[in-house]
């Protein structure tokens, strides 16, 4: 096989690369290799202060870190998020009699220990707890002499069945059916709003310990057959999704085992393997250690950052190793394989991994923490990459090497018969009519992508807590709680501000009711629940109950004597009276309703004039989603723009032109538009989660084309035609694209199994448009040479010289 | 109609003059807002429901909303209402003339069965005749008090007396001062018209309001009644012999024999409110009033309400409602969704099973036989016994 003819014109080449070899090492070059020892010693001192870091990071989650707080609704919110306490956070523990109803004496008695257990967990608002059995869970009724009341569970009950009869009476006339007792009374509710901080230490409340001490202190003591525990609540969500992290780790160790095996399989090589994985874990380490040096935590989100970390490095160790081997094939002894391997690859991987490094930080543009915070620590872990997987890893292959058998086997394969065809048969995508074909079959796609994927949805799809599986334990608990009680766990606050000491006059009251009557009409708008509404239900309360005085009156006098009864509900207005949450219960928080109510509220401001009544939003879970949504689906594009833009700059820097911009681009943009098309038929929305994918993908994907493309490039000066440039590309660094990308969507297509719902999308689009941008690199790629570059060109050398030492890894110096 | 409409501004704007008082308007004022159209309308709080012969209905509730219906429930449509308080009474005397009542002193007319209707009387003129009564009592009084002083031989004690007699009325003038100022506040309950010209409204603080021309003119005839402490009634009804009577507050009820003119107050024994009547034929010319109201009381009168007795519901939850349907069944509901049912020629009420939780207060018969209840949550429909059925509502 060597008898081929371009074999002999790349001995010559060869030939000068040597002899160039000495003369053209650079500064750094120097530095790094006649240090070998105190670069080791460096790189060991910095991992060891660094892991002992990294092992102090803990995964945490914070509710102002997942939304846009600079987003209208958010910062309205936030400026008055002390005075709308009552809101949302607060845990609901179901529990249920799977034996029949609650009205025996062993529920009951449970029922009370659970209560008292969850009253004493620290950072729960104690005096906001409620079951049937807190005092402040009445019943009432209108009789003859006025209304009379008490605690459902009078201070004389015994547990007998009169007693329990009595119960039972008290909860028919305390209104919470529906509410607190389920509509089947087969269970009851206890209902704990947590506070912002922790009651003892002041810091801010940890979800997860507070997640932690309910699935102990509840879960595992009290259930079991008769007695079922349901519970929902966003701490618990939080402490879900930090104890569904922390399986990630597992799926860490898998991909590194399949890295391992797959890098062995394909070097033939157990020290160079083993150098890569250990590279590429220490990157990760820095990465995570460097986030905890810099004040970051560990969310959910730039969890999965790690994974890619890990393989970017080894997709760069492969290029390395690969060149080490090469370059060894030849003749080198270690020191001068691995001199030779960092000066050819640095140029390159550099690019690439700036060119990932910013197209991550890109991602900054949106405003949410979580997506500034992945940008960082991708932006970080790609950093480190360079050091680790630039650096370092040829430092150490220059101690090691590559074993003997290793670089035999290497060579009897790349002249292998079987490769060679291999090669030869994939070098048709630069024959015109196959060229052709492709272009027009990417045309189709892309255009089919698009049209499809303009049904793509914005915001969460699923019912539930949309970050877990809908399978999940957390899900269950909370579709069994919507299935059994009334009152929805989405909803949509609107603040509306009165001057102040003005939040109880007629004119807020006529406002608001009409608002709320308003809002009634919009689809998806389950119910309505504000002080007004409190306040009819009181003034009808004062006029015996008669629905008929259900209404909002001018008479100051009956307004305030509606809102000062024992029986209004916290959390209706503020100290300062000028601030009255409406609370919207939906049907669900898919991005058409959100837009629904959203439009509602905007039609209403518009075509209502109600004074120094301002209806502003939002608030609540359904509140927050709205504008989550709202930046999303403003940021897609302009993420989109800031990364092509961004990725494409640096590719002309790099190259100098903007065809071949077009030749590395156009493939990476048809990934993207069938990614948003595979998301559609997916059913997965645009949202936090999901958005940051087609940035990663870009950055990634940019780097086949990269390396595929300034291989050929090399080849193309040489003055080979397309084809045999093209074959000798794939001959080279072919096997290593190949390669890189199969790692790179195996690292990520561990996260499908995450119990994380997001985590999963994530994983499925990573690996989807990773394996489609290494395909696209390698048949895309050189079908769009074929007709955008005058390949005619290189061959009469009419590209300036720095152009050819800087693809070749010849530094002029 | 219209023309009274126009008035409204005029009119407030003297009110407040003469009451020296001025609040800045409202940005939202419920009664001069027209009712917003919405496609909740039928599952909004409705408080009454009347028919207006054949499949014809129609029902009024929160926020201004009028309904009617032309197929006996299936479909209904929003009217159109000048405003968006809450409305508490409807009735139509003929299919294409009715009237509604509701908070903020409000009485609307309509002249075409309900599709749209007109302002007839608002809270603000009711202040009017409200100082315009305590007014005139005071007058009355003083001039009494004058005539007795100007005869040489008036008796001592009949003099004093008139004098502690206007220092009552002008202490009522001062109280309906207070009242009024804070504009108009009062609801009216329950409205009836005996044919498309003469008619009673009944509302809040003892008012009874008269028509003798289709609502033209309103006049407030409370004095009519002996009721110094102003109970609220609820409801009017007529008997077969022409009487009328109405449920009150207090435990009240009061009758007229003479087509509206004097009233007698009755006083069945009880000091809970009574929320309404139903009229069930007894014997051949003879009719039995059952009187309803707070914590399941019911009580019986067989003799145009002479005398009373006590009645079990077989319900210790209010009854807001009721309703004499064709075959002599008594129908009850109230708060709780509780349906009480007394067949014809039986003498227990039973209870319906009826899982729907939510207060009725507002019965209409179909001609099917069907019951159209009102309440919280709109509209829904039960048998004769006050078991649920499917109603349009539900099945959307």
């Amino acid at each position: 096989m060597s008898e081929h003819p371009i074999q002999e014109g790349l001995k010559d080449a060869m030939g000068q690369w040597d002899h160039a070899f000495y003369e053209s090492e650079s500064f750094v070059e120097r530095f790094i290799y006649n240090n070998r020892l105190w670069v080791l010693l460096a790189f060991l001192l910095i991992t060891v202060y660094l892991v002992s870091a990294a092992i102090k990071v803990r995964p945490d989650a914070s509710f102002e870190k997942m939304v846009p707080i600079k987003h209208p609704y958010i910062a309205a919110y936030l400026e008055r998020k002390d005075e709308l306490t009552g809101l949302g956070n607060a845990v609901r523990i179901s529990i249920e009699n799977t034996e029949g109803d609650i009205f025996t004496e062993e529920y009951m008695e449970t029922l009370r220990q659970i209560s008292d257990e969850v009253f004493f967990i620290p950072g729960v608002q104690r005096s906001g707890v409620k079951s049937l059995w807190t005092p402040n869970v009445r019943w009432g009724e209108v009789t003859e002499e006025g209304f009379t009341g008490g605690a459902v569970v009078p201070d004389d009950y015994d547990g007998s069945e009169a007693s329990l009869a009595q119960v039972r009476a008290n909860i028919m006339k305390s209104g919470q059916v529906g509410n607190l007792v389920a509509n089947d009374f087969r269970s009851t509710i206890i209902l704990a709003p947590l506070m912002e901080t922790h009651p003892e230490t002041g810091e801010p409340l940890n979800f997860g310990s507070i997640s932690l001490q309910l699935e102990e202190l509840v879960r595992d003591q009290y259930q079991n057959d008769k007695i079922q525990v349901h519970m929902t609540g966003f701490a618990k969500v939080m402490g879900d999704l930090i104890e569904g992290a922390g399986q990630v780790a597992m799926f860490f160790l898998i991909a590194i085992g399949i890295t391992l095996s797959l890098f062995y399989i394909y070097s033939r090589c157990l020290r160079s393997s083993v150098t890569v994985v250990v590279c590429s874990v220490i990157a990760v380490a820095w990465q995570v250690g460097l986030l905890k040096v810099l004040g970051y935590g560990l969310d959910p989100y730039s969890m999965l950052i790690p994974f890619l970390v890990f393989a970017i490095g080894v997709s760069h160790g492969v290029q390395m190793i690969n060149t080490i081997m090469h370059a060894k094939s030849e003749g080198r002894d270690n020191r001068q394989a691995a001199r030779f391997a960092f000066r050819s690859l640095y140029i390159p991987g550099l690019t690439a991994l700036i060119s990932d490094g910013i197209g991550f930080a890109t991602l900054m543009v949106i405003q949410i923490q979580v997506i500034h915070d992945l940008a960082i620590a991708a932006s970080v872990g790609v950093l480190v990459v360079i050091l680790t997987n630039l650096v370092l890893l040829p430092v150490i292959m220059s101690y090691i090497c590559v074993s003997p058998i290793a670089i035999r086997r290497m060579k009897k394969f790349e002249n292998s018969g079987a490769y060679h065809h291999l090669c030869e048969f994939s070098t048709i995508y630069t024959r015109p009519a196959v060229a052709r074909t492709l272009v027009i079959l990417a045309g189709a796609a892309f255009v089919f992508g698009i049209w499809y994927g303009q049904d793509l949805k914005i915001g969460d799809l699923d019912a539930g807590a949309p970050e877990l599986r809908a399978d999940s334990r957390y899900n269950l608990d909370n579709r069994f709680i919507v299935d059994n009680y009334t009152a929805s766990t989405d909803v949509f606050v609107v603040m509306v501000q009165t001057p102040d000491m003005e939040c109880v006059t007629y004119d807020a009251y006529s406002a608001v009711d009409l608002f709320e009557w308003v809002m009634a009409d919009v689809p998806g708008v389950q119910a309505t629940f504000s002080l007004v509404g409190a306040s009819k239900r009181a003034i009808a309360g004062n006029n015996e109950g008669s629905p008929k005085w259900a209404t909002v009156t001018r008479n100051q006098w009956v307004l305030n004597g509606s809102v000062s009864g024992k029986d209004m509900p916290p959390g209706l207005m503020n100290a300062a009276c000028n601030l009255v949450p409406v609370l919207i219960f939906l049907e669900d928080h898919k991005a058409d309703t959100l837009k629904n109510v959203t439009a509602a509220v905007e039609r209403f401001n518009e075509g209502f004039d109600t004074g120094e009544i301002k209806f502003v939003m939002a608030a609540g879970n359904s509140g927050i989603d709205a504008a989550t949504n709202d930046v999303v689906s403003q940021a897609q594009y302009k993420m989109l723009a800031w990364v092509y833009g961004v990725v494409a700059l640096l590719v002309l820097l790099a190259f100098r032109s903007p065809r071949t911009v077009l030749c590395i681009i156009l493939p990476l943009a048809l990934t993207s538009v069938l990614g948003q098309a595979l998301m559609t038929y997916l059913g997965i929305g645009v949202k936090v989660a999901t958005l940051p994918v087609i940035a990663l993908g870009v950055g990634i994907g940019v780097d086949y084309g990269i390396y595929i493309f300034s291989r050929l490039e090399t080849y193309l000066y040489r003055g080979l035609n397309l084809h045999d440039a093209y074959f000798e590309t794939l001959k080279t660094t072919g096997k290593a694209v190949s390669f890189t990308g199969l790692t790179l969507a195996i690292g990520v297509a561990t996260w499908v199994w995450s119990p994380i719902k997001f985590q999963g999308d994530m994983g499925l689009m990573l690996t989807f448009m990773f394996v489609m941008n290494m395909f696209g690199a390698l048949i895309l790629l050189p079908a769009l040479v074929h007709f955008l570059i005058p390949v005619e060109k290189y061959r009469k050398h009419e590209v300036d010289a720095d152009r050819l030492a800087l693809e070749t890894g010849h530094k002029g110096a | 109609m219209m023309n009274s409409l126009h008035c409204i501004p005029l009119r407030a704007l003297l009110a407040f003059a003469v009451l020296g008082f001025s609040a800045p308007a409202s940005a939202i004022d419920l009664l001069e807002l027209p009712a917003v159209q919405s496609g909740a309308a039928s599952r909004a709080l409705l408080l009454d429901i009347t028919s207006l012969g054949e499949e014809s209905l129609a029902a009024v509730g929160t926020y201004g909303v009028i309904i009617v219906s032309g197929d006996g429930g299936s479909s209904w449509d929003q009217a159109s209402v000048p405003a968006s308080v809450t409305l508490t009474g409807v009735h139509f005397p003929t299919a294409e003339k009715g009237w509604a009542v509701g908070h903020d002193g409000l009485i609307l007319h309509s002249a075409d069965g309900g599709k749209t209707w007109q302002k007839q009387l608002d809270g603000h003129q009711l202040n009017e005749q409200i100082m315009a009564v305590a007014e005139r009592i005071v007058e009355q009084v003083r001039g009494e008090l004058e005539a007795l002083q100007a005869q040489e031989d008036a008796d001592e004690y009949d003099v004093e007396d008139a004098e502690f007699m206007l220092e009552e009325a002008e202490f009522m003038l001062e109280g309906a001062l207070d009242d009024t100022s804070a504009g108009p506040v009062r609801p009216l309950l329950d409205v009836w018209f005996r044919n498309e010209n003469e008619g009673f409204a009944v509302g809040s603080y003892g008012m009874l309001l008269h028509t003798i021309n289709g609502g033209q003119d309103w006049e407030l005839v409370s004095d009519r009644m002996d009721n110094a402490e102003a109970f609220h009634l609820n409801q009017i009804v007529p008997a077969p012999d022409g009487a009328l009577f109405i449920a009150g507050e207090a435990g009240f009820v009061y009758r007229s024999s003479d087509g509206g003119q004097t009233w007698d107050s009755l006083e069945p024994g009880y000091e809970g409110s009574f929320y309404g009547i139903v009229v069930a034929p007894n014997g051949a010319a003879g009719y039995e009033l059952l009187a309803y109201g707070l914590r399941g009381n019911l009580f019986s009168s067989n003799d145009r309400g002479e005398s009373w007795n006590p009645v079990e519901s077989g319900t210790a939850v209010t009854l807001m409602s009721g309703a004499l349907l064709n075959d002599g069944t008594v129908y009850l509901a109230g708060q709780g969704g509780n349906i009480m049912t007394r067949p014809s020629g039986e003498n227990a009420f039973r209870a319906a099973n009826n899982p729907d939780r939510r207060p009725i207060s507002g019965i209409e018969q179909l001609a099917t036989g069907e019951v159209m209840l009102v309440g919280l949550g709109g509209v829904r429909k039960t048998d004769q016994n006050g078991e649920p059925l499917a109603s349009a509502n539900e099945q959307q």
